[in-house]
């Protein structure tokens, strides 16, 4: 087959493919640039904190107290301890409610009005500022429940900073369990709440578990609410429930505002620990999350 | 065949039989509608705990007193026969309770001793009824609030205009956004149209790790890498800077705007690609003229959620923009310069509340009140976002399926 000659105005069209496609090559190298770039400079400074902190990182760093005499000597015990028991009594809240809101609107709740507000106020509260949670945490918990600025005010604070993100979570892990589990269990006689305990939930774990370690990281990384419920403490004892705390962001926010050098290493320590646990926290959630994926197909 | 299908329904109608299993599926149900229904009390916890001390900020003693000082001036400035061009001057003195204040407005009315009006004042002060002096403190406050252009609630001479810390607000934000719509953009474009499968996967969790480093981490940077970056090619810069922080604020946005840019150009029809392509026109003209025209509103909606998150970020800029809330110029063109320098410290309005947190403002004070105020104005502003986001990215569905 021959191409026809163009003929009249349609014989002046020059297509020009080459630049074109030039352009579009160039255009696809920029993409490409523009999604490592931000990746690039965040190793950059990740490099740059390592090298100014690991130096600091030693016994001192996870067993001593703060000081603000000799930060050289200073560690993030307190701290660490701090953010070990907000997040385990974060969990042991926003879990439970976080699991139980998603089963009733993916399982029980009908289609209708009120449903659908209760839709939008979870997806508005994943929207509320965490300093704005700091605030109810502040006014309701230490100063109209009367808690003081404790460790079980900042872990009820944190529970709902983080409790829409599970809720979220846990909505798509049940939604993804597929109809006909439940179709089974129904015809074999079970009734609904047999039905989402013995099936829906177990099927729906790993998705849940990875989404609650999501949410963990967010607790753990998280310094703006708790920094307005608890203020800026020095502690210089291990933290219980009702005890002042502070917790690791609050404290690397403590050291970078001190004019010394040290505190600056000792913040970068304190940065690279922090970094070290998310990482381990979200290297768990992606191998749960493989390992079932794989599971599933077998 | 007619399928058979087993409905939650059609089980309960089994279950009718038997009143102990029906009882404790109906408990059952009580408890996770409990669970959903939490969420709403959470909700209005926050606008509750708001808008308590918020009421409370607008209707405080300090501002009735002040109105009062205010008409204790003007009427005493009257009868001296003081005109009635001056009486504006003289009036806007009357601010607080201070000595100095009486002072100052003593100084322009003539034959007037600050203890004489401090006497007309206390007069004043007993003859007006508490109705009277709520609606004045309520209107005084939010003159105050909305129409001063100063910030200086901790000070002694304190001002209580919102807009310099709204100004830091938007600024870090606008920073942050110039930084975050075109990398994310890229980001999008990239992985959703160029990269392969493979690659793609691997990517979209890599950038959300982005916006999962702590605020905290990303105010580090951003005052002790960056920020002497900046200083370098701006000599003049302070080291809290709101450019820095904005930069960095920018990165911590990517994720936002890509992962729901990136659903959004899923979301386009591959017919609508299909028929770009047999014009002959090139990938990059599909991307620019087919696939973005059409993804739009999911775009913009990503773009709003950002500026949310931008808005009510708080450790980056506590830690890398500093304290200061910006201080306006007389001149009508200072005063813009002012605003929109990136290159000096400026507070935001979340800083201002990290700032009292951690200055421990006793409760009940007009500081701490002062708080809520701001967090009142921070999540009425985010909400409106976040709902703005919603509306738009719901009829973008609307279009396509």
């Amino acid at each position: 087959m021959t191409a026809t000659p163009l003929t009249g105005a349609a014989s002046r069209f020059n297509p020009r493919l080459d630049r074109r496609h030039r352009i579009g090559k160039v255009f696809e190298i920029i993409c490409f640039l523009g999604t490592i770039a931000a990746l690039i400079l965040l190793v950059l400074l990740m490099i740059r904190v390592f090298s100014e902190g690991l130096a600091r990182l030693d016994r001192n760093a996870f067993f001593a107290y703060p000081s603000q005499l000799n930060p050289q000597e200073a560690g993030f015990r307190a701290s660490l301890l701090g953010s070990l028991w907000i997040l385990i009594l974060t969990v042991m809240m926003a879990l439970p409610i976080g699991v139980g809101a998603a089963v009733y609107l993916e399982e029980y709740a009908p289609k209708n009005r009120f449903t659908e507000i209760l839709e939008l106020n979870i997806t508005n509260l994943a929207g509320v500022p965490s300093v704005v949670y700091g605030m109810l945490g502040l006014g309701l918990f230490v100063r109209l429940m009367r808690l003081g600025p404790v460790v079980l005010a900042g872990a009820m604070t944190t529970a709902l900073v983080i409790l829409p993100v599970i809720i979220v979570a846990a909505r798509e892990a049940i939604r993804a369990v597929p109809q006909s589990f439940r179709q089974a269990s129904y015809g074999l006689g079970a009734t609904r709440w047999q039905t989402i305990s013995n099936h829906v939930l177990p099927y729906a774990v790993p998705g849940i578990l990875t989404g609650t370690i999501i949410a963990m990281s967010r607790a753990i990384g998280d310094a703006a609410a708790l920094l307005v419920v608890g203020g800026l403490v020095f502690v210089q004892a291990d933290p219980g429930l009702f005890s002042r705390f502070t917790v690791l962001p609050l404290q690397i926010f403590f050291s970078i505002g001190q004019p010394q050098l040290a505190f600056r290493q000792l913040a970068a320590a304190g940065i690279i620990i922090l970094l070290i646990v998310l990482l381990v926290l979200n290297a768990t959630a992606i191998y749960l999350r493989s390992r079932f994926e794989r599971q599933d197909r077998s | 065949m007619q399928k058979l299908t087993l409905t939650p329904q059609s089980v309960a109608e089994a279950l009718r039989g038997q009143p102990a299993l029906q009882r404790r599926e109906a408990m059952i149900q009580l408890v996770m509608l409990t669970c959903a229904i939490f969420c709403i009390f959470v909700t209005v916890g926050i606008v509750f705990i708001l808008l308590e001390v918020g009421i409370q900020f607008f209707t405080d003693e300090y501002f009735a007193n002040s109105g009062l000082l205010e008409q204790a001036a003007r009427e005493l400035a009257i009868q001296q026969g003081v005109p009635a061009r001056e009486l504006a001057d003289i009036t806007r003195l009357a601010v607080d309770e201070r000595a100095v204040t009486f002072t100052r407005i003593a100084e322009r009315i003539p034959n007037t001793t600050p203890e004489a009006l401090q006497e007309y004042y206390e007069n004043l002060k007993q003859t007006t009824s508490g109705g009277q002096k709520l609606w004045l403190a309520f209107t005084n406050s939010l003159r105050r609030f909305f129409l001063d252009n100063r910030w200086t609630p901790l000070f002694a001479s304190k001002r209580f205009g919102i807009w310099p810390l709204v100004n830091g607000t938007v600024l870090v934000s606008a920073v942050a956004m110039m930084v975050a719509v075109p990398f994310g953009l890229l980001t999008a474009i990239y992985l959703s149209l160029y990269a392969g499968r493979q690659f793609s996967t691997l990517m979209r969790p890599i950038v959300e790790i982005l916006a999962g480093i702590p605020t905290v981490v990303y105010g580090y940077f951003a005052l002790l890498y960056i920020s002497p970056i900046v200083q370098r090619i701006y000599p003049d810069a302070p080291i809290f800077n709101v450019l820095s922080a904005g930069l960095m604020m920018g990165v911590m946005i990517i994720p936002t705007v890509s992962s729901i840019s990136i659903d959004a150009i899923n979301a386009v029809p591959r017919s609508l690609l299909d028929g770009a392509y047999a014009l002959g026109a090139t990938k990059m003209e599909v991307i620019l003229r087919v696939v973005f025209p059409a993804a739009i509103s999911g775009i913009i909606a990503s773009i709003i959620l950002g500026i949310s998150r931008a808005v009510g970020e708080t450790m980056i800029v506590t830690v890398a923009a500093g304290q200061q809330p910006v201080a306006y110029g007389d001149s009508f063109w200072s005063a813009l310069q002012a605003a929109i320098n990136p290159l000096q410290s400026m507070a935001t309005m979340t800083a201002f509340i990290a700032q009292v947190a951690l200055g421990d403002a006793p409760a009940g004070s007009i500081e701490y009140k002062t708080l809520y105020a701001v967090g009142l104005s921070l999540f009425l502003m985010t909400l409106a976002m976040n709902l703005l986001s919603q509306y738009i990215s719901k009829r973008f569905r609307e279009v396509y399926e």
